[in-house]
């Protein structure tokens, strides 16, 4: 009789109403509260917004060995200890004496490991789900480890199936689900605790490290230099987090370095060699690049994040992935098929395939604000750069020097206000560019549902290359858009405008419109501290910008409700 | 810099040029052989450095990695670097790249001395435009004979089953000019299919592209204005007939021809 008001209580667990969980279940911090107690005892049969408990996908390398701590069935100390999410069994004092338990993983394939928790974490074993009765009665606990995170193959979800049988009768069983936390990418507003940049070590790698020193510095961000032959940081790897709830409001979890499905691209593997404690490295890529352009899709670049919002009723608390491609252009689909598995950050995709390089940071970029939404979005205007040099060339400055000192491949590359204005090709070049980023801007604006006042222009030209059928679209001028953010800070590529009176007007321009009150940026609305960076030589010359040459570090760990997300 | 410099080949086996054989520019050639050379005395370093432009160093030093950025360092070279260019295209070509590289070279020369719009290099332009096969290279061919105003080869091949006509189309719009913006309109008026109806819309918005008019380098304003009112008549009779993605290209078009004074 026991047994079967047992089975019935444990049956019904998802209109459990008592405090006090029965014996033979399954907890996990079903909660979030970063404990396991009887306050998890919740409906936990599936796994929702509300409730459901979370594991890490447990790829740092907390014991140095070189190797992921989820490749091999140890638990790699103390450390590697924490990174395993909890689960109770709770005990059942008058079991059967010739009970016996099992636990079968379900839904995770092989994505999972179980531990049996006793003594120090390094004592710890995998366990096969048996459970004796003397295990039933005393209770146990055990912890998970998820060996990837979710993708294409594996939702990100695993049930642990109790059944307790006596004989062939069952006389208990208990479903408990739970989730691996998602790899989340970080965006714009974003707590920063490093900058990486990977400048070439030569006398224009230099004034960039400097300009980049001087952003770091004003945004209370370590500087690190990744020594490698490519100097598009941003481009070759990025580093998000993933994490879950811990004792006390707080998270645990690890940084991810994740390497772009660029294969041939050599500077990846310092991603790899980047793995280390609380530094997870993911790589997910298919093996065939598909070709030149959708290669150069696959650069982080284009792979950014928008910052939170709500839109209605639907929230994005931890923002959206923004990538850039069309039909026939796109990123890698195994990596385009990891971040859908993620769901925390559903993409939203634009269409670059008029840019030569093709990157969404191109065009867009992201700064806080102190508004409602708490940030606006810059957009790249051809439209204002050309207002405004035609205003300098109507008050008298049409011989005004833009690109001062500058060369295009020791070409030299300064010319004039007028020159600029009076070259049809260019002037063609740019009218195009601002119908493109028009159509793409109404997309993206359509889609989060900004308001005009929150689109702030960033001027400077483009300039188009013929390659046969198509005419693709780069800046010209120093691109501000391509800009990186940092704690209230931005780093902007030094404009190389026209200057007037020892003054360079499009630095001006960007002075009085992002670091003043004027259109209320920063988190205070007075205004970004803005740092001018000299980028001409190793990445403007080069088709990329400030942006392209650095990556971003989150501080440890970003306090984001990633589970209440609602995906 | 020191990324640059490495971008620099010092290697050369000299053949025939990159575009064409030196005996395709006919009587030109002469001419032509004799202002490379004389450029090349003016200005050798010149010379040297866009002979020595490795397209694969710069592809690989470059953030998309496209063999097409070429395209963009041999424009940024300027119309002074036009002979260089010119000695590369027809007389002396670098050793053979890997396919793409080559042949984004060989589009990237074209579309570079197109932009120079010197008459002397006419011949180069109608050398290419004859050959068979690669369209790539014709369409930035064409374009180079469109902004010599060197219509009558484009407009023979405008007819609706010739192979170069949507090259053709691009030709014309680069000319800037009445007679190709109205051959252009005509065509829109009588085309039917998405693809012909995409190509000439755009062409029509480039031929009549407001910023570009608004120099004042490609014709006066009465001339401006009559190639507006073709090109938008065009565009608004095709906006009430297409439907899809051409009208798309359409309403595009006519936002290029109208953006005039923003």
């Amino acid at each position: 009789m026991l047994q079967c008001i047992m089975l019935l209580l444990l049956l019904a667990g998802c209109n459990r109403t008592s405090s006090s969980p029965p014996p033979s279940s399954l907890l996990a911090d079903s909660n979030r509260d970063g404990l396991v107690d009887d306050k998890d005892y919740l409906p936990h049969e599936g796994w929702s917004a509300q409730s459901g408990a979370l594991f890490l996908a447990n790829l740092d390398d907390d014991d140095g060995d070189q190797l992921p701590d989820a490749s091999d069935e140890k638990v790699n100390g103390l450390d590697d200890g924490k990174d395993l999410a909890r689960i109770r069994l709770v005990a059942w004092p008058i079991v059967p004496m010739m009970a016996s338990g099992k636990i079968t993983l379900e839904g995770a394939g092989d994505a999972v490991r179980l531990f049996r928790v006793a003594g120090a974490p390094e004592k710890w074993k995998v366990v096969t789900g048996e459970l004796s009765a003397a295990e039933l009665a005393a209770g146990a606990e055990f912890a998970i480890e998820g060996k990837r995170f979710a993708d294409a193959t594996w939702d990100g979800q695993v049930v642990l199936h109790l059944v307790v049988s006596d004989g062939p009768r069952v006389v208990a069983e208990d479903r408990l689900a739970l989730r691996v936390a998602p790899f989340v990418m970080i965006h714009n507003l974003t707590d920063l605790a490093t900058l990486w940049e990977a400048v070439p070590n030569d006398q224009s790698g230099d004034a960039f490290a400097q300009g980049i020193g001087s952003l770091t510095l004003s945004a209370s961000d370590d500087q690190k230099h990744a020594e490698v032959d490519d100097q598009w940081a941003e481009d070759w790897w990025q580093i998000g987090v993933t994490f879950m709830p811990a004792p006390g409001g707080t998270t645990q979890g690890m940084r991810v370095a994740q390497r772009s499905a660029q294969p041939n691209r050599k500077a990846g593997q310092f991603a790899e060699q980047q793995l280390g404690k609380d530094m997870a490295f993911i790589w997910p890529h298919t093996d065939e690049s598909q070709g030149d352009l959708s290669s150069s899709l696959d650069s982080f670049g284009n792979h950014d994040t928008l910052p939170p919002y709500s839109k209605g009723a639907v929230t994005y608390p931890l923002g959206r992935i923004l990538i850039g491609g069309n039909e026939t252009m796109y990123i890698d689909p195994e990596v385009r098929a990891f971040y859908d598995a993620q769901r925390v950050q559903p993409v939203f995709q634009v269409d670059t395939a008029f840019l030569l390089v093709g990157h969404v940071d191109e065009i867009f970029s992201y700064v806080p604000a102190h508004t409602p939404r708490g940030w606006k979005l810059l957009v790249a205007s051809p439209k204002r750069a050309r207002a405004m040099l035609l205003e300098l060339s109507q008050a008298g400055h049409g011989n005004a020097v833009v690109f001062a000192g500058m060369h295009w491949w020791n070409k030299k590359a300064d010319t004039t206000v007028d020159n600029l204005l009076t070259n049809p090709e260019l002037m063609a070049a740019n009218e195009l560019a601002q119908l493109k980023i028009d159509e793409q801007r109404l997309a993206l604006q359509t889609e989060i549902g900004l308001t005009a006042d929150e689109i702030v222009e960033m001027p400077f030209l483009f300039e188009r290359v013929k390659t046969g059928g198509e005419q693709l679209l780069v800046a010209h001028m120093p691109g501000t858009v391509n800009l990186r953010s940092a704690n209230g800070s931005v780093g902007i590529p030094k404009p190389h405008g026209p200057v007037v009176a020892g003054v360079d007007l499009f630095e001006k321009d960007l002075v009085d419109r992002l670091g003043t009150a004027q259109n209320a940026l920063g988190s205070d609305g007075m205004g970004l501290k803005i740092h001018f960076v000299e980028d001409w030589d190793d990445y403007h010359a080069l088709d990329g910008e400030v942006h392209c040459g650095t990556t971003s570090q989150a501080r440890p760990m970003p306090n984001l409700n990633w589970w209440g997300a609602g995906r | 810099m020191r990324a640059m410099l490495l971008l620099l080949l010092a290697s050369h086996a000299w053949a025939r040029g990159v575009n064409i054989d030196p005996s395709e520019l006919g009587d030109a050639r002469g001419p032509l052989a004799e202002s490379v050379e004389q450029a090349r005395k003016l200005a050798p370093e010149l010379f040297a450095a866009v002979g020595s432009l490795d397209p694969v160093a710069i592809a690989n030093q470059s953030r998309s990695r496209r063999p097409e950025v070429i395209g963009v360092v041999l424009r940024r070279l300027g119309s002074e670097a036009r002979w260089a260019l010119l000695d590369l295209a027809a007389f002396h070509a670098p050793p053979r790249l890997e396919p793409r590289y080559q042949n984004a070279l060989a589009v990237a020369l074209l579309d570079s001395l197109s932009l120079a719009a010197e008459p002397k290099l006419a011949p180069l332009f109608r050398a290419v435009w004859a050959h068979e096969g690669e369209m790539a290279q014709q369409i930035v061919a064409a374009i180079g004979l469109g902004k010599l105003g060197e219509l009558e080869p484009l407009l023979a091949h405008v007819g609706p089953s010739d192979r170069r006509r949507f090259a053709a189309f691009q030709g014309l719009a680069a000319s800037h000019s009445v007679r190709g913006t109205k051959t252009l309109a005509q065509l829109l008026d009588g085309a039917n299919d998405s693809k012909t109806v995409i190509a000439l819309a755009d062409a029509i918005g480039e031929v009549a592209s407001s910023w570009s008019w608004a120099t004042g380098k490609l014709g006066n304003a009465a001339t401006a204005n009559e190639v507006r009112l073709i090109a938008t008549g065009a565009l608004e009779r095709a906006r009430g007939r297409v439907g899809g993605s051409p009208s798309n290209h359409v309403a595009q078009a006519l936002r290029r021809v109208q953006f005039g004074g923003q």
